[in-house]
């Protein structure tokens, strides 16, 4: 990082210091929506230095074609959108204070060509060099290709104890399609570096322009195992600007899906984990639990995926053969309690099987560990970030969760181990609320229809729910009743870097391990 | 393994969607799964076919973890810019003949992702695969079913899972 860019912790504007994020946004232009704040150069730079004490306030970082927008979310769920427009191709970096800006810089980069002065790592994240152009989303698009590719993880030395371990992006297993890179020293991993980009679909360009109806089920096809999570968030986001509030019977009958959705995630992450860690058994089991659950769903939807259920406006529940929300409310009544049982019941032989398989919890402990500094450094959230003692989770905070008595829990070893003993305790939990949403949902109004129609107003609008791998967010401008400007944000983005992190240290048969212990999402971070 | 050759020479001679008469035989077949940049919904569903209790290898079918040795190419995903040389390194190391199979609306024709500056609309249009499977995803179910078909082993028994 260029010590040019550093300025003085405190910064005075018309004599008085200014300490804080919210001082300095609110020291802007006041701009379009309310909660946006215009910065020149010298306040941009400013946020980015003050920002060091205060980094948990980051949210997210996105480019209109003109103007570079940053997101901060305090607690108390206030937002503020700081607006920067760069008078050339450079704008000041905020990760030289916030790790977590690096990514979103350099995709920035890759779709726009503006650089992040001063940003420690400038290299393509999901240009890949096949594409027509550069910048494609640019004003004036670059020419085709981008730098040869400059890995970060190499070999320095011919030392015959030093080798590359390099996978994908097709290896014909499981894994994303990514580009995994290890160098191992003596038998350990020593650097390791996820190249990805080879799945991006440029969703949030596609967007642009589109109707609200195709937006939805683009934001449906971020990543399969977080499709609730996103359409709900869009929609959420489309519904802010509008003043619209779904009925309580949509509310919970998303709120059933999201659970049903973090029960498969979580499941078959643990069938990863295993899997690559040699305990075929539990693998199996899990695997196989995993798919007694969407066998269950199947019966009762027709169907055995999530994708295009939560909808503007509420939910849509394929029944052709039910015309009245009475009967299909009484299907998600039957939906939840059957998979909240086959839940409790599988989690009653996994859990043993999975602590008592010969060598599987010795061979798991200590690996990959990740303390809660560096989560909260690198703005990680969900279960990764509860595994490693930070007990924070959004549904706490949201309705209909609020009143369900949820307990947000936390493990505090960081390593595989607990990753797993969260995401068992994290189903647990998720059985419990599906019975509850159950009992709730026989109880609501039988004349408030799953989904109104309503028309979609221009404007702002922010939403932010808790993903089955952490929080998903969406900022969303309005015009003429289309998106004109989006920013998406998956938890994957900042999980993958934390992964590479946590692999230092470990052997190489561990790896495959460690790194799905994480339960990101290739395709969700490439979008 | 002469049978599972006659059946890929037949398929590549452009018969589809109906399948040659040599295919009726009963066989295996292994494939080679290359997921050219989807939300992951149809890799998803193929892992579970492979772990969730389908038992593939009951039907004949085998996954492979490397190109050279598999019958078939197994593309799931929209078919972006950056996978393509992957997709066509996947296809040069294999022996011939050879299948292709587009599981899936975006390995077909792109599904919701028409061409843009990062997708191409899936295989159709590049190369005519030798099997088509729809869906958004394509179930276990329904992959067994047309995988079934390929073998000559019916639908019906796919069905059982």
């Amino acid at each position: 990082m260029s010590d040019s860019y550093r300025l003085p912790a405190t910064v005075v504007s018309s004599g008085k210091k200014l300490r804080s994020v919210k001082e300095i946004i609110c020291q802007g232009e006041k701009t379009s929506p309310s909660w946006a704040y215009l910065l020149g150069e010298y306040e941009w730079r400013s946020l980015g230095e003050v920002l060091e004490e205060e980094r948990y306030l980051f949210s997210g970082l996105w480019c209109d074609g003109q103007r570079i927008l940053a997101l901060f979310r305090w607690r108390s769920g206030e937002v503020l959108m700081a607006v920067h427009v760069p008078e050339g191709p450079r704008y000041p970096a905020l990760s030289t204070t916030v790790p977590a800006a690096l990514p979103f810089e350099r995709v920035i980069r890759d779709l726009y060509g503006f650089e992040a002065m001063g940003a420690e790592d400038m290299r393509p994240l999901i240009n890949r060099g096949a594409w027509p152009v550069s910048w494609p989303l640019a004003l004036r698009p670059g020419l085709a290709g981008c730098e040869e590719d400059d890995f970060e993880v190499r070999l320095f030395s011919d030392d015959d104890r030093e080798f590359l371990l390099i996978s994908g992006p097709a290896s014909g297993a499981s894994e994303a399609s990514a580009l995994f890179r290890q160098s191992v020293s003596d038998l350990k991993v020593s650097g390791s570096e996820t190249i990805r980009g080879f799945t991006h679909r440029g969703i949030a360009a596609r967007m642009m322009g589109a109707s609200l109806e195709e937006a939805v089920v683009l934001a449906g096809r971020i990543a399969a195992s977080a499709v609730v999570a996103h359409q709900w968030t869009f929609c959420a986001a489309v519904e802010q600007i509008s003043g619209f509030q779904i009925s309580e019977s949509a509310l919970l009958v998303r709120a059933v899906f999201a659970e049903i959705e973090r029960i498969l995630s979580h499941f078959r992450i643990l069938a990863r984990v295993a899997r690559y860690a040699d305990a075929g058994l539990p693998a199996q089991r899990m695997s196989e639990a995993r798919e007694a659950v969407l066998q269950v769903f199947s019966e009762c939807m027709g169907r055995r995926s999530l994708m295009d259920m939560v909808v503007l406006g509420g939910v849509n529940i394929p029944s052709p053969d039910i015309e009245d929300d009475v009967a299909r409310i009484g299907i998600i009544h039957d939906l939840a309690k059957n998979i909240a049982d086959l839940v409790d019941e599988s989690l009653f032989v996994l859990r043993p099987l999975w602590q008592s398989y010969p060598g599987l919890l010795v061979r798991l402990r200590g690996l990959g560990p990740v303390c809660s500094e560096d989560v909260m450094v690198r703005g990680v959230t969900g279960p990764v970030a509860r595994a490693s003692g930070l007990g924070r989770d959004l549904r706490s905070q949201a309705s209909p969760w609020v009143n369900a008595g949820m307990q947000v829990q936390s493990q505090r070893e960081g390593d595989v181990v607990a990753r797993c003993r969260q995401l068992f305790a994290e189903c647990q939990e998720s059985a419990r609320l599906l019975n509850l949403f159950a009992e709730r949902l026989t109880h609501v109004s039988a004349d408030v229809p799953l989904r109104h129609i309503f028309h979609p107003e221009n404007g702002w609008g922010h939403a932010v729910t808790e993903g089955p791998a952490g929080v998903v967010e969406v900022v969303l401008h309005l015009k003429e009743g289309r998106p004109a400007s989006v920013m998406m944000r998956d938890p994957s983005v900042e999980l993958i870097p934390l992964a590479d992190r946590a692999l230092k240290g470990v052997m190489p048969e561990d790896i495959a391990a460690v790194r799905n212990s994480f339960g990101f999402s290739i395709s969700a971070a490439d979008m | 393994m002469m049978k599972i050759r006659a059946l890929l020479t037949g398929l590549h001679e452009g018969v589809f969607p109906r399948l040659p008469e040599v295919s009726r035989g009963k066989g295996e077949f292994s494939l080679f799964h290359v997921d050219a940049g989807g939300c992951d919904g149809c890799a998803m569903e193929i892992e579970s076919l492979r772990y969730g209790g389908w038992n593939p290898e009951k039907y004949g079918l085998h996954f492979h973890e490397t190109p050279t040795s598999a019958d078939f190419l197994l593309i799931t995903g929209v078919c972006t810019h950056a996978m393509m040389p992957v997709v066509r390194a996947a296809w040069a190391a294999m022996a011939r003949p050879a299948g292709l199979i587009a599981a899936g609306a975006c390995a077909m024709d792109g599904g919701p992702f028409q061409r843009n500056y990062a997708t191409l609309p899936g295989l159709r249009g590049s190369v005519t695969p030798s099997l088509e499977i729809p869906g958004c995803p394509v179930s276990p179910g329904d992959f067994l079913s047309a995988l079934s078909t390929l073998l000559g082993n019916g639908g019906s028994s796919a069905q059982e899972g």
